[in-house]
């Protein structure tokens, strides 16, 4: 089987599951749903683990589309490093919330349409990873959007869900109709779709000649479709509200891959950025990564805290693309998707934990009852914050330490803006993580640090043990630890499908998965295929160190103090500041009062106009034509109808002679055909 | 002497097909004869027959693809008797697969016939295959006789008084034709001196005849023929016969007998020296007429699709009147996609009567609302009898009157023109009635309380088959199309 046949299956695979399950989704049980779905999405995993082994790696194969005059329109399946990366990540995550689904969705009516959503989810990622040309990708990337508007408004009695719903898909549109021009734009610069022939293209552009206003307007266009689908600034409203959705589908859709899809198309299309779209791409990045991450501050809400994290984070991303970084941006992907999925799916099971209770201050002491959450919880929320042995504190290294590079080669000192507000962002991350930790899990009296040290050790171990199948706890002599063997134990046996699903995203989120040395980058397995240069600022690892220890510090103190005055009733905090950054700057209020509030004013306004003027004219059209057709219709029922009747009478009675003939009696019928012969005998001699 | 012994072997060899059907036919007598009657049987008969003609359509296949160079120019067997050429086998196929189609019919829908129909039955195709492949006068007299009369046994099988009067009529008819027949041929025997119409010699010495002494012999010769057509002035079994008999053996008469008769009229009029299109038209226009104006008043399905018949065999030998190579391959294309039409048809009409048990036309009143897919196939089906896009009636249709309009064109004969015209008219007459089982299904309203009519999945399957086809060969006519143009 080559690996364009193993692509083509695995999209099949994903489409039968999609129609199957949307099909019988009222018939199957969840059992049999579930085991179908995990088991289509266990094949595609594999699936992708041997397209590593193909041959074809670095290959386009193109197949014959369609035709409009000479122009060719082809398929195109480009394959290199960067498709089998998301193409493994994409499954491979969607395979964890998969399972974690099974517990969190279980007993749900819509079990089945769930799964479904989920498959044909898939099969649009991987068909966005796998295209080779611009056509097909926005193709995929509408799929997307639609299965991400189903899935936010999966629980369609809520009115605040189909809200949501309606909110992600109609500022989605916004930003897909720049892609969508830009896609044409580039049709009409370059010719064709096809990414490696676009890229092939840009290459012989003479540098002088290559930041032209045409190309950065392209980039600009296209790098709208990224704003609005991996939540940049101005269009970053819609995914705090996204979170109205299964929390399992915030963790894969909102968090880990498809949001993550505009930093895929930017990587893709890397080679035609100018370096004024590339500026504006850091700019904008900045902006996101700041603003994010002051909203998520000082929210209540565990999922819309996460979000705004997400957004901050997808900010560092662009910037490091905008910095021209590209593989640090799709490390910090990978490492994000990891321990982002980790959070939502661990929050997830907190929420499931407590009967579908999302506000913080009603939380607390959680770390007893589940303390597996509690640990896969603190890794991933180190490595967001950017703790040394994370896999987090690798990737944003990476990043800062690059931002700081590109802003030494900057003809300005203003330039250092952009890596200085890294270190910031993620020095809040360390806050905010620290805060949520604070509020969801400890006990309101406890020290939380030394806690966090000791339980996290002892997890470790346990960690470790468990890979080696000693299930026996030798030494457990940190007695002040509250985790005796006994609850060890009963730990071990609580693990049902959701702590798994987070146990591997943790595992994932720990630095020695993707560098032996925790504290270098550059020598991780990710940068071997990506290669990504090596740089002089290695002291900015230090510095980032320390912000990042300094945020888990400000972030327990101040929480420590918050949670002291916390008013639980209260729907937001006191003080204009913390007012305006708790709403996201008001972006979605400045919207509706410039945006929607004129529209529905003037709706009606067009529609009286539409009524009296327009309508009026065809009216007066229409009885113009009525009369005219009075007189039509006179000529036509008092001499052509009366023709084609008279036709049709003619017709009526000859069949009923031809039937005389046929009265049921053999004689007759062989005196017919001696008529006839003679008849014609006659006719033939005459 | 050793060459005319080695001459027969290797006839023998290339009717290996023939010979594996006379040995079933005998097996089938013998299994019949011996075994316990039992209410199971027709499922092992049933069993065999389609096993066997699945076998042996696939050995047509075979010859068709691999034993090339025998039937590229046609191949004389057992000293000029038999004529076998791609011809032949193309048109073998389309007798297999719709006997094939048949069994299955009688099948699904749950006949149970005894076990002589299906020795009957299989003599009946062995006898249309020595008619498609034959151009000896005497050999195709007798490949009739075996066709008719086992056609007239298969009618009267059920032993029922309707069977036995319809028989008894289709067998005087019968008769009477094929004395017509036998007339005709000892007639052109005497003109020409020869049995065998595809040699030269037939055709000079029959030119050499007056005009009209050889157009009423070659007329009689094929009265015959235009018996099996069900073409007039030779189609008034049709009626009674269709509405008496069970309907997956109409299905059969409507189609095979129809293929076996179209091939030797393509082979007949190819080796005539004369022009005989002026009675052709006169029996297309008849056919015609006669099928389509009687079919305005008929209330009962059976009957209604008996004329419908008589008159798309009208439209099959349009194609032959273009005499030429477009029109032929258009005919053949025209009876290769009939088949599918008519056997959907029947199958339809089979359907709906196991739910109302009558074939009454008002009985039909909302079954297509009870059951939405028998609606929509009733739609498609007629529409396909009718010939309108997007089914491959239209297609049909289409290829059959650009022959005729071309050689119109070519030759200027006004003749053409007006049989064009009317075969034009006929098609918007046959709207009416056709377009009444569709109506009356879905416009009118059920009788009494709604009634829930479903189908259970083989013949749900089997009538999707048939409309995938009916659709689908409108997109991709080519696919039957290439292989006409390789004959």
């Amino acid at each position: 089987m080559s690996a364009e046949q193993v692509i083509l299956i695995n999209l099949l695979l994903y489409l039968v599951g999609f129609s199957f399950l949307i099909f019988k989704r009222n018939t199957l049980s969840e059992q049999s749903v579930g085991f179908l779905s995990v088991t289509l999405n266990v094949i595609g995993v594999l699936f992708s683990m041997g397209i590593r082994l193909s041959d074809i790696m670095g290959d386009v194969i193109h197949y014959d589309w369609f035709y409009i005059g000479d122009t060719r329109f082809s398929i195109d399946i480009i394959f290199n490093e960067l498709t089998f990366l998301m193409y493994f990540l994409v499954q491979f995550i969607a395979l964890w919330v998969q399972v974690f689904s099974l517990r969190y969705m279980a007993g749900d009516p819509s079990f089945g349409r769930y799964y479904a959503y989920i498959n044909l989810f898939i099969l649009a990622m991987v068909g966005i990873v796998v295209s080779g040309n611009l056509l097909m990708i926005y193709m995929f990337w509408e799929l997307v959007g639609v299965c991400s508007y189903l899935l936010i408004g999966f629980w369609y009695e809520k009115q605040s869900a189909t809200n949501a719903a309606k909110k992600a898909f109609l500022v989605n549109r916004v930003g897909d109709i720049g892609f969508l021009v830009g896609i044409f734009l580039i049709y009409r610069y370059f010719g064709t779709f096809d990414i490696a022939i676009i890229i092939e293209k840009a290459r012989l552009i003479p540098s002088a000649s290559f930041n032209n206003p045409l190309l950065t307007t392209i980039g600009l266009l296209i790098f709208c479709g990224c704003i609005a689908k991996s939540a940049q600034l101005p269009l970053q409203i819609w995914l705090p509200d996204a979170m109205e959705g299964p929390t399992p589908v915030s963790a894969l859709i909102h968090a880990a891959t498809m949001v993550a899809a505009g930093i895929f198309l930017m990587a893709r299309i890397f080679p035609i950025l100018t370096p004024d779209t590339l500026l504006v791409m850091a700019v904008v990045g900045t902006l996101t990564a700041f603003f994010g991450a002051c909203s998520a501050l000082n929210q209540y809400d565990i999922k819309k805290l996460l979000a705004y994290s997400t957004i901050s984070q997808l900010g560092l991303m662009v910037i490091s693309l905008g910095i021209g970084a590209v593989n640090a941006a799709l490390f910090h992907l990978v490492t994000h998707a990891f321990f982002k999925a980790g959070l939502f799916l661990s929050a997830g099971a907190v929420i499931h934990y407590t009967h579908h209770q999302q506000d913080m201050r009603h939380m607390g002491n959680l770390r007893r009852q589940i303390p597996i959450i509690f640990y896969c919880y603190t890794i991933c929320a180190a490595a967001l914050a950017g703790i040394p042995l994370f896999s987090g504190f690798l990737s944003k290294d990476a990043i800062i330490v690059a931002a700081f590079e590109w802003a030494a080669n900057q003809p300005s000192q203003i330039y250092f803006v952009i890596p200085a507000v890294c270190l910031i962002v993620s020095g809040m991350g360390a806050y905010y993580m620290m805060r949520q930790i604070y509020l969801v899990f400890l006990e309101r009296e406890d020290n939380p640090l030394e806690l966090i040290s000791s339980g996290a050790v002892s997890f470790y171990k346990n960690v470790a043990k468990r890979i080696e199948g000693i299930v026996k706890v030798e030494d457990d002599d940190n007695e002040d630890d509250k985790l005796t063997v006994e609850a060890f134990y009963e730990a071990i046996s609580v693990i049902g499908p959701m702590e798994l699903a987070v146990i591997i995203m943790a595992i994932g989120s720990i630095g020695f998965v993707f560098s032996l040395n925790p504290f270098y980058a550059e020598s991780s397995w990710f940068f071997d295929t990506f290669p990504h240069e090596s740089k002089n600022y290695h002291w900015i690892a230090y510095v980032a160190i320390l912000v990042s220890l300094n945020g888990v510090l400000l972030g327990y103190i101040y929480t420590k103090e918050e949670s002291n005055r916390l008013d639980k009733y209260k729907t937001q905090p006191d003080g204009f500041i913390a007012r305006l950054v708790f709403r996201n700057f008001y972006l979605s209020e400045l919207y509706q009062a410039v945006l929607v509030n004129p529209m529905v004013w003037i709706s009606p306004v067009l529609h009286k106009f539409d009524g009296i003027i327009i309508d009026g004219f065809v009216n007066l059209m229409a009885k113009l034509f009525l009369n005219i057709s009075m007189a039509v219709r006179w000529i036509e029922e008092n001499v052509v109808d009366a023709a084609v009747n008279f036709l049709a009478n003619l017709t009526n009675k000859s069949g009923h002679y031809t039937r005389q003939i046929q009265n049921g009696k053999a004689q007759t019928y062989i005196i017919t055909i001696f008529v006839c012969l003679v008849l014609i005998i006659v006719l033939l001699i005459i | 002497m050793l060459e005319k012994l080695s001459h027969i072997l290797f006839s023998t060899r290339l009717l290996l097909p023939e010979l594996v059907f006379a040995g079933v036919f005998l097996i089938i007598v013998a299994i019949v004869a011996f075994s316990k009657k039992s209410h199971q049987s027709h499922n092992l008969y049933n069993t065999i027959t389609i096993s066997i003609l699945i076998t042996i359509s696939f050995v047509f296949y075979v010859f068709l693809s691999f034993l090339e160079q025998y039937f590229d120019s046609g191949v004389m067997l057992f000293h000029n008797l038999i004529y076998l050429d791609k011809l032949g086998i193309f048109f073998k196929i389309i007798i297999t697969i719709s006997a094939i189609a048949v069994i299955l019919h009688l099948w699904v829908v749950g006949y149970k016939v005894v076990g002589e129909f299906y020795a009957i039955f299989l003599a009946l195709i062995l006898g249309l295959f020595v008619l498609s492949m034959t151009t000896h006068l005497l050999m195709l007299y007798i490949a009739l006789e075996m066709v008719s009369i086992c056609s007239y046994i298969v009618v009267a099988i059920n032993k029922s008084k309707s069977n036995a009067e319809a028989g008894i009529k289709y067998l005087l008819t019968g008769a009477t034709s094929s004395a017509v027949m036998l007339y005709g041929i000892s007639l052109l025997y005497g003109m020409t001196g020869t049995l065998n119409f595809g040699t030269q010699e037939f055709a000079t010495f029959l030119g050499q005849n007056p005009q009209w002494v050889g157009n009423v012999a070659a007329f009689m010769t094929i009265g015959g023929l235009l018996f099996k057509l069900s073409a007039a002035p030779f189609h008034s079994w049709t009626p009674d016969v269709y509405e008496a008999t069970p309907t997956p053996i109409v299905a059969f008469l409507s189609i095979a007998p129809k293929a076996g008769v179209i091939i030797v009229m393509i082979r007949f009029l190819s080796g005539l020296s004369i022009d005989f299109r002026l009675i052709l038209a006169i029996v297309i226009v008849g056919s015609l007429f006669i099928g389509n104006l009687s079919a305005l008043w008929q209330n009962n399905t059976k009957r209604l699709l008996g004329y419908s018949t008589i008159a798309h065999a009208g439209f099959m030998l349009v194609g032959l009147l273009a005499l030429n190579q477009f029109g032929v391959q258009s005919a053949i294309f025209y009876v290769a996609t009939y088949m599918c039409i008519t056997l959907s048809a029947f199958l339809l009409v089979d359907l709906l009567a196991l739910k109302t048990e009558s074939y009454e036309l008002t009985s039909l009143k909302g079954l297509g609302q009870e059951n939405i897919f028998l609606g929509l196939s009733a739609v498609v089906i007629m529409i396909a009898l009718v010939g309108f896009p997007p089914t491959v009636g239209f297609t049909g249709k289409l290829l059959i009157f650009t022959a005729l309009w071309e050689s119109y064109q070519d030759t200027g004969n006004q003749l053409l023109l007006v049989v064009l015209i009317i075969s034009l008219l006929n098609t918007a007459i046959s709207v009416f009635y056709y377009l009444k089982i569709p109506y009356y299904m879905i416009f009118k309203d059920p009788m009494g309380s709604a009634r829930r009519y479903a189908l259970d999945i083989p013949k749900r399957f089997f009538l999707f088959i048939f409309i995938f086809l009916l659709v689908y060969l409108f997109i991709k006519p080519d696919l039957v199309m290439t292989m006409i143009e390789m004959l």
